[in-house]
């Protein structure tokens, strides 16, 4: 297997590992704060990983999220520039994003035990 | 809630109609109000980035914020433009039928040539219009004469030019008609 193989592998599950990661990163966020989508991205794109994060593909996740209760969204207008649609984490998105960090977690810990390393 | 970016040259407006086009197109599925919403917050994405870029061209800097809001969404299909379609239509038809007269009209300007006697242009006995013709017949009067290559390929060379006017006109890709018809 050459390096271009393995990049290629890294780059399809590092790419589906976002995705699942993504939700829960979106909700700790808006749990550190309401935030607008750009606002969003932004701090996002400082995270590794997101450096390159086509910045539309956050709107639909966090319409999901909406619809599913753990966010609300409230349109705020601006004394200058266009108004701004504010996200804030619900009750049940905060203890979801409880839920996830847990799972998250035990993840890494059984990742750890089976190599034999301190959890990171 | 109605949020629009205004543009000032041709290209940068050209590019916005289709991204909220395409945009649009994309969220057909969804009910009205949410694809307003959907739209809505995608321009308020859009204009934060326009107002943040450090670019100064208009339009490259619309083209920047698009890339970096994502790969465009999939443009509507053509024939949602049945005019635009119907003027392609019309076009091709039209270049394909006289394409195929002034191929006609270069034979016979061929055939003049080895058959002067009988290749020309006349006007039979009884009728007024001039015809075109590879045999003479008897009391035909023969207009043009020795002119009869001379016109024609003017005739061809005209007609041509009208031909590829039209073509670019209506079927090239950077034409009108077809910069009109991407969706």
């Amino acid at each position: 297997m050459t390096d271009t193989d393995m990049d290629e592998i890294l780059e399809r599950w590092s790419s589906q590992a976002r995705k699942g990661y993504f939700e829960m990163l979106l909700l700790a966020r808006l749990q550190a704060g309401r935030a607008y989508g750009y606002q969003i991205v932004a701090s996002l794109k400082q995270a590794p990983g997101f450096e390159n994060l086509a910045e539309g593909t956050v709107y639909p996740v966090l319409t999901r999220m909406k619809k599913d209760g753990l966010v609300t969204a409230e349109w705020v207008a601006e004394e200058t520039g266009p108004p701004r649609k504010y996200y804030t984490v619900t009750e049940l998105g905060a203890r979801t994003l409880d839920a996830m960090t847990r799972i998250w977690r035990r993840m890494d810990d059984v990742l750890s035990a089976q190599t034999g390393q301190e959890p990171s | 809630m109605q949020i629009n970016v205004e543009f000032e040259t041709h290209e940068a407006r050209r590019l916005w109609a289709d991204f909220l086009k395409r945009l649009d197109w994309s969220n057909r599925h969804l009910p009205s109000a949410d694809r307003s919403e959907a739209r809505d917050e995608a321009i308020a994405h859009m204009a934060e980035l326009l107002a943040a870029s450090p670019i100064e061209d208009e339009t490259d800097k619309l083209r920047d914020a698009l890339q970096r809001f994502g790969p465009l969404p999939a443009p509507p299909p053509v024939w949602r433009k049945p005019l635009a379609v119907a003027l392609h239509y019309l076009a091709i038809m039209t270049i394909g039928a006289s394409g195929l007269v002034l191929l006609i009209l270069l034979h016979m300007t061929v055939m003049e040539a080895f058959n002067p006697g009988e290749v020309g242009l006349y006007v039979y006995p009884g009728d007024g219009l001039p015809t075109l013709s590879y045999e003479t017949q008897s009391g035909a009067r023969e207009i043009l004469g020795a002119g009869f290559i001379p016109v024609m390929l003017a005739i061809i060379a005209a007609g041509s030019a009208a031909l590829f006017g039209l073509w670019r006109l209506a079927l090239a890709p950077e034409g009108p008609v077809s910069r009109w018809m991407k969706p």
